[in-house]
């Protein structure tokens, strides 16, 4: 028998040979296994729900993240109650300027009408200072180029504000500033930048080096030098062309003239106005009174400043657009 | 009935075309019922991994962005979740970053001191680049910091314990300490509306269209169309962290 060397009742003795015969090892292995469950338990206690499920993270987490409800309504909300300010805003240069960028977020304001509280708590950040339009309208050396801004000191000068405090909105309504009369214009596209076809009738040209002197990057007096000319003649002609003619960049190659013929448009600087000064700039009391004191029948009550004023007081409107010497060649 | 016992051809309306009218009136009716059930459709984050885009051509530093975060998200004083820096460049290359107040008020003045004679000058919008190998989410030691699924980067508030190692971690610095619960806050990309269809808090106020949220995976969307007709550049592309924010017009001196 193999077990001669342990006697016949060395039982014990002989389940020695096992590793897990020994006290010692069995009490080590005991206490490996608790330290293995125990830290089961405790991972399982510590480990929040959901974790580890579809990433390094508590699953949960995504819909909390998601449940939030948003601060800002957007524009569509502030339409369903305020229909008329927004159908003046969308027809205008702002339609891209939601609400809340002015008047400052509305999740307060609308709750508080839903649920029928009183007024004052859900007013809304009203008060538009100088501030408020030159966050984007102050000329900066980093604004792009084609974007209207303006010198405070430099625009007064050209409407006669004599009142530094004067607000924006005393002429410009923040919701239609240039009051772009749609009917009788106007938006069409003008090119950005000449091809050199567009003048001359031979391709090859382009890959001629310039002429001495010719233009590089067109500008209104290039193609339009006689009506420019007359301009230099009219009580205007200190204006930029594009006081008026609000030229709006559509891509790199094309871009949107949208001539002003609104008489609200030329009201900005001809309406009498307490902040202006008097004398430079002739100013109006009412516009209608005029037009209806000044009209000969019943058809000339529909003018617009333009159809009278338009040649003595601006420029031709009925020469050639395009100078003959632009059409030849371009070249100067 | 006519003597024959069949019914004769009414004058109006046949049995048959009344029922055939039956059917299209009920689909009609059906239809806008259908189309709204499509657009409430749940949001299923496996089509979606999103991006951001910026048209730095278009930005002309009003800070409506800025403003609208802070709303949106009650990011507190002193904090951005986003922000514009102004870089003005001198004729001689010396460059001079500027951000007065993360442009909150947008920038009530030129640069005051240009470094030399300007040559160019230019805003560049900041905000969580939402990289795909996230620095932020690696480091994170409690699983805090994460990049959710549809490729956003976030962070579980109830989980962070505010150690502040993502903040360190993070090369564009779009992270903070929440100054008031000691968690790590950081751009979410709106999580809570690009979910439900909206556009993020900057998107929808920026009013010159210079920047949105998109989806990469729809080729239809208006970020791939960007990106599929624009030179773009991203911030960093040296660190590896393969961000998902893109600038179109990105200029070299941009870090």
């Amino acid at each position: 028998m193999a077990g001669d060397a342990h006697g016949p009742d060395g039982g014990g003795e002989h389940r020695k040979t096992g590793i897990l015969s020994f006290p010692y090892s069995r009490r080590f292995f005991a206490l490996f296994l608790v330290a293995i469950l125990g830290g089961l338990a405790v991972r399982a206690a510590l480990r929040p729900e959901g974790f580890g499920e579809i990433g390094f993270f508590r699953t949960g987490a995504l819909a909390e993240e998601a449940a939030r409800e948003p601060t800002l309504q957007g524009k569509g909300v502030c339409s369903e109650c305020h229909a008329a300010e927004f159908a003046a805003h969308e027809k205008d240069v702002h339609v891209t300027v939601q609400c809340e960028d002015c008047h400052g977020s509305g999740d307060q304001h609308v709750k508080a009408r839903k649920e029928g509280l009183p007024p004052d708590q859900g007013r809304m950040f009203r008060e538009l200072a100088q501030a408020n339009c030159l966050a984007c309208h102050r000329r900066l050396q980093a604004r792009p180029k084609l974007f209207p801004t303006i010198d405070v000191a430099e625009h007064f000068a050209t409407v006669g504000v004599t009142d530094p405090a004067t607000k924006c909105q005393g002429c410009h309504n923040p919701h239609e500033p240039l009051f772009l009369d749609r009917k009788v214009d106007q938006a069409r596209l003008h090119p950005l930048i000449h091809a050199c076809t567009d003048c001359h009738a031979d391709s090859a040209i382009r890959l001629k080096p310039l002429p001495e002197g010719h233009v590089v990057t067109f500008q209104c007096k290039d193609c339009h030098a006689g009506v420019l000319a007359d301009f230099k003649t009219k009580p205007h002609k200190d204006l930029d062309c594009q006081m008026c003619h609000v030229f709006r960049q559509d891509s790199e190659f094309s871009g949107r003239i949208l001539k002003n013929g609104s008489p609200k448009f030329c009201l900005m600087c001809h309406q009498k106005q307490p902040f202006r000064g008097k004398g430079r700039i002739p100013q109006l009391e009412s516009f209608e009174a005029h037009r209806n004191e000044m009209a000969a029948d019943e058809s000339e009550k529909q003018n617009r400043c333009v159809d009278c004023h338009g040649e003595d007081k601006i420029h031709t409107m009925h020469g050639p657009v395009v100078s003959s010497q632009a059409a030849e060649g371009g070249a100067r | 009935m006519s003597d024959d016992g069949r019914d004769p051809r009414p004058e109006g309306l046949g049995r048959r075309d009344f029922i055939k009218m039956g059917f299209v009136g009920a689909f009609a009716i059906l239809v806008p019922f259908a189309v709204r059930a499509a657009e409430r459709a749940p949001y299923r984050r496996e089509d979606y991994t999103w991006g951001f885009i910026v048209d730095l051509q278009k930005c002309m530093g009003c800070g409506a962005c800025v403003r609208a975060c802070k709303a949106e998200n009650a990011v507190p004083d002193g904090f951005n979740r986003t922000w514009v820096e102004r870089y003005t460049v001198g004729r001689d290359g010396k460059v001079e970053v500027d951000s007065p107040l993360g442009a909150l008020n947008g920038f009530p003045e030129d640069v005051p001191h240009p470094p030399t004679e300007v040559g160019k000058s230019f805003f560049v919008p900041k905000l969580c680049n939402q990289c795909a190998t996230a620095p932020c989410v690696q480091v994170c030691p409690v699983g805090a910091s994460y990049a959710a699924p549809d490729g956003v980067t976030l962070v579980d508030r109830k989980r962070c314990i505010g150690c502040g190692y993502c903040v360190q971690a993070c090369p564009y610095g779009v992270r903070y300490i929440h100054p008031q619960t000691g968690y790590a806050d950081k751009c979410t990309l709106c999580y809570h509306r690009i979910t439900k269809g909206l556009p993020t808090a900057c998107a929808q106020a920026c009013p010159v269209g210079a920047r949105s949220a998109g989806n990469l995976k729809d080729t239809t969307s208006r970020i791939r169309q960007l990106l599929n007709s624009s030179r773009y550049g991203v911030l960093k592309p040296a660190l590896g962290t393969n961000p998902k924010c893109y600038y179109i017009g990105l200029d070299k001196e941009v870090v």
